[in-house]
């Protein structure tokens, strides 16, 4: 019966390995590009002033 | 623009709950309700994992296959990243199902590995889409890579058929399940493992679609520090 128990182990940690990394790198990435598109809108503005 | 995104993530979330739901009542029904097998007994519950990871892992690359005829019929970027990821997930299947394949080949006919037709076969497949995801990665020029993956990809799939019919057209110790037109099963282990089927297959589905947006939101990021005049590193 371990063998079952082993086999379950492997599949839902590969799995929940996967979801949390995926998971991780979504909300980085979405939190990376609102920085990214304020930085650009602070440009902007800065530019529209100068001109 | 910001609604389509609530839409998604609504979406998104209601799939991880059903695939998690789903994946709670299967692990109920393959661990607890449905019955030993007759000569194997409850070593035969590997299969309620093992048969969906592989199904899975055929599922994944059937679907970067027609990710990979689209992308060279409309040359779309999409696509290609649909045919990407969805490979790379069929990866991870892959492995689990060779792993839990060795598990239950070492308790039912004594060794990790056999050289069995589905066995080695599936090895075959693996390697190949392998190939594929190095592909990927070692080739610069964006289109050069799209177009040298897709076409491979659309070779590798060879391997398919070629793993799942081994144990019908080769002599094989693997157990045959079913048939196109029977299955050799009583009706609890049989929907235990439709269940099992259900439940991997909208945990992918979740899982691809995760991948893809990922994919999809590293080319914004990327896109976004060119426009700043940064430096793209390729890892953001």
């Amino acid at each position: 019966m371990y063998e079952v128990f082993l086999v379950s182990i492997i599949y839902w940690t590969t799995l929940l390995v996967v979801f949390v990394w995926l998971s991780r790198r979504l909300a980085y990435l979405k939190e990376k590009i609102a920085d990214l598109e304020v930085g650009m809108g602070e440009e902007e503005k800065k530019g529209e002033e100068e001109t | 623009m910001i609604k389509k995104m609530v839409k998604e993530m609504k979406r998104d979330i209601l799939l991880c709950i059903a695939a998690a739901a789903l994946s709670v009542i299967a692990s109920y029904a393959a661990y607890l309700w449905a019955p030993p097998e007759a000569t194997m007994g409850d070593l035969y519950r590997i299969l309620y994992v093992h048969a969906p990871a592989a199904w899975v892992c055929y599922l994944a690359f059937f679907i970067s296959l027609l990710a990979s005829i689209m992308y060279l019929s409309k040359r779309k970027k999409g696509y290609d990243r649909i045919a990407e990821v969805s490979a790379i997930l069929g990866l991870v299947y892959g492995a689990v199902a060779l792993v839990s394949g060795s598990i239950w080949a070492k308790a039912a006919w004594g060794s990790y590995w056999n050289w069995d037709p589905r066995e080695t076969t599936t090895l075959i497949l693996w390697i190949a889409y392998m190939g594929y995801v190095s592909i990927k990665l070692s080739i610069g020029s964006i289109e050069k890579r799209a177009v040298i993956g897709a076409v491979y990809n659309i070779l590798a799939f060879s391997t398919i058929p070629l793993s799942y019919l081994s144990i019908m057209l080769l002599p094989t110790l693997h157990p045959q399940i079913a048939t196109p037109t029977e299955i050799f099963m009583t009706p609890p282990m049989a929907t235990t493992l439709f269940l099992s089927l259900i439940a991997a297959s909208l945990f992918f589905v979740y899982l691809l679609i995760t991948a893809f947006t990922v994919w999809s939101l590293e080319d914004r990021v990327n896109a976004l520090i060119y426009e700043k005049g940064g430096i793209l590193t390729g890892n953001v």
